[in-house]
């Protein structure tokens, strides 16, 4: 078949059968070269994300979230202590930062969690109706028992012929295309 | 394709170069026993303060390793078993400190106000305190604290020596079971010795918390000191092959974790006796709050906690041995200064006065102790290497570490094999 006539998908995957089989089969994709891939599994295994080189800054969104919320939580004990409502409370300072600190603490978790939360919500694009990696026939077992590896044609290092060749390599229990 | 973990034993059986270390310990402890002589004589009161900082100094990093091998039986991390070896020589140093405590045993009268009849005799809080806090019970809870906790660690030891030995994980379970009952005895047992010791300097003071403190400084005290020796011990094979970045990150992360607790309990104490404000309470942190002991007490705040808690969130410097390392001597300092501002003004009050005794005492008892120490980490290699759970835990966290490593790139680091 000539290539032209093909229809574009969106990448080919692989189907591996322990998180073990699908992580060294990520590693030797990243060893390959290929970078545009995803990893697909039922349950979290360790090392994957370093392995499909998933980067991201959301630990600085938290870290900033954090801030946000130290400062929040002690500016707003400092407006209701000295400023709206100065109260005396046994002959203690109006700014009494040792009593403030529980508080501000708890801000401090609750802004980066919400950060963390919503941060990681928006990265993932979620939610997301339609997403191509569906169209693979059992593909649903990817959330109860099955562990899946796709590499997208975005990749520079992308070819239908020879990514399908170098994954039948990696000797997954299936392989296929995903179609758009 | 698993590590052959047997062959390992036998033709890397490399004694680790212990003895330079060892010498270096013995040239301070001859220089520090000197200082200490010198001292005791020339001002008594201010030996005995000195000894007492010096010698809970290192017991709590005694007993700190011996928290953190019961911790390690009970979830046997891989990081546990690279670590494994200087826990146990720590849990060995237990009787010595034992006999090193004698000295304050010597200057009780010096030490604590509640050993003097005349005093306690006229106050009464202090008459009322007398069934618990007199001599002869004091040196019964003593001794008992140290037969409990060599009891236990030398049993400890021995079942997983026996494990090792006949390559029989029968016992493994039994480890278990009693290295959780051991955490639970070592707080409640280390919160009693903390009164004893520390707490009953200032008798009239108290604090429910203090016992806690106590032991999460210690434990904290004595993982700087592992990594310390970790670190510095890093290059000893079979040691060597298993010290993957990986294992160094989990290091740093409690590390991490124990700085936090520490933080957490130092200002729980504080909180709550701020808050109620009562006379009898609030005099110990007052004294603590003013001229030179407040400036060291907001030192701690920055320098004990935040310092070390800001770099060690970075990944990169928990992976890396030196920044690690460099972390944990640091930390090693500050429970000394954490230490001075908790024992030091019982006697000084507000009065701050530094003595060089106080730098003298602990390098005396630290050399001893690190001499006795390394003559426990002898003659055997400085890593467990038949275990039933290490395999397990090694599959797992070599797998791991290939895929971080080949992320941050210190390839050389992870050795071939490790990773099946």
């Amino acid at each position: 078949m000539e290539p032209a006539t093909q229809p574009p998908i969106y990448g080919l995957m692989a189907e591996f059968a322990t998180g073990e089989a699908l992580l060294d089969a990520t590693q030797r994709t990243s060893k390959a070269g290929y970078r545009q891939m995803d990893a697909y599994s039922p349950v979290p295994v360790e090392g994957i994300a370093e392995a499909i080189g998933f980067k991201t800054k959301l630990p600085w969104g938290v870290f900033c979230g954090g801030l946000t919320g130290a400062v929040f939580g002690m500016g707003l004990q400092y407006w209701a202590s000295v400023i709206y409502y100065p109260m005396n409370i046994g002959g203690r300072p109006m700014f009494s930062i040792p009593s403030f600190i529980p508080v501000t603490f708890e801000t401090t978790v609750l802004f980066s969690a919400l950060t963390a939360v919503f941060g990681m919500i928006i990265l993932n694009k979620l939610p997301m109706p339609y997403h191509p990696v569906f169209n693979v026939q059992g593909f649903d077992r990817a959330s109860t028992d099955r562990y899946f590896l796709a590499i997208e044609a975005t990749d520079p290092k992308f070819d239908r012929q020879r990514t399908w060749e170098f994954l039948e390599s990696l000797k997954p229990e299936n392989l296929a295309e995903v179609p758009h | 394709m698993a590590r052959n973990f047997n062959t390992i034993v036998n033709d890397e059986n490399v004694q680790p170069k212990i003895s330079g270390l060892q010498k270096k310990a013995i040239a301070v402890a001859v220089v520090g026993i000197a200082l200490l002589v010198v001292g005791a004589i020339s001002d008594s009161d201010q030996f005995y303060r000195s000894y007492l900082l010096g010698y809970i100094y290192w017991v709590i990093i005694s007993v700190g390793m011996f928290a953190l091998y019961a911790l390690h039986n009970v979830v046997s991390g891989a990081w546990g078993f690279t670590i494994r070896r200087f826990l146990e020589a720590g849990v060995r140093t237990l009787p010595l400190m034992l006999i090193l405590f004698v000295p304050i045993l010597f200057g009780m009268h010096s030490l604590y106000e509640w050993t003097h009849t005349d005093v306690v005799a006229k106050d009464h809080i202090l008459h009322q305190k007398a069934p618990y806090l007199n001599e002869t019970f004091f040196i019964i809870r003593l001794v008992f604290y140290f037969v409990l906790w060599s009891g236990l660690g030398f049993y400890l030891m021995k079942l997983n020596r026996q494990i090792e030995e006949n390559r029989d994980p029968s016992s493994l379970g039994k480890i278990q079971k009693l290295s959780a009952v051991t955490l639970l005895l070592i707080i409640l047992s280390g919160t009693f010795a903390a009164v004893d010791w520390m707490m009953s300097l200032e008798p009239h003071w108290f604090s429910t918390i203090y016992g806690i403190l106590f032991v999460s400084g210690g434990t904290l005290s004595g993982l700087a000191l592992t990594i310390w020796l970790l670190v510095k011990f890093r290059g000893n094979r079979p040691l060597s092959d298993f010290l993957v970045p990986r294992i160094f990150h989990d290091m740093g992360t409690l590390l991490f974790t124990l700085t936090m607790f520490w933080a957490y309990i130092s200002f729980s104490q504080f909180i709550i006796i701020w808050s109620g404000n009562v006379a009898e309470e609030t005099p110990w942190y007052a004294v603590r709050m003013a001229n030179e002991w407040g400036t060291i007490g907001w030192g701690l705040v920055f320098l004990h906690f935040a310092l070390p808690w800001v770099i060690l969130l970075s990944k990169k410097a928990k992976r890396n041995p030196q920044i690690l390392s460099a972390v944990a001597i640091w930390m090693l300092a500050m429970r000394f200064m954490d230490l001075y501002w908790l024992i030091a003004p019982a006697h000084l009050r507000s009065t701050f006065s530094f003595h060089w005794l106080d730098i003298a005492a602990p390098l005396a008892v630290g050399g001893i102790w690190m001499a006795y120490y390394c003559q426990q980490l002898q003659g055997k290699t400085l890593m467990t290497v038949w275990d039933p759970r290490l395999q397990d835990a090694w599959h797992r966290i070599g797998n791991a570490d290939a895929a971080d490593s080949a992320y941050f790139g210190d390839t050389s680091s992870v050795k071939e094999g490790i990773h099946g």
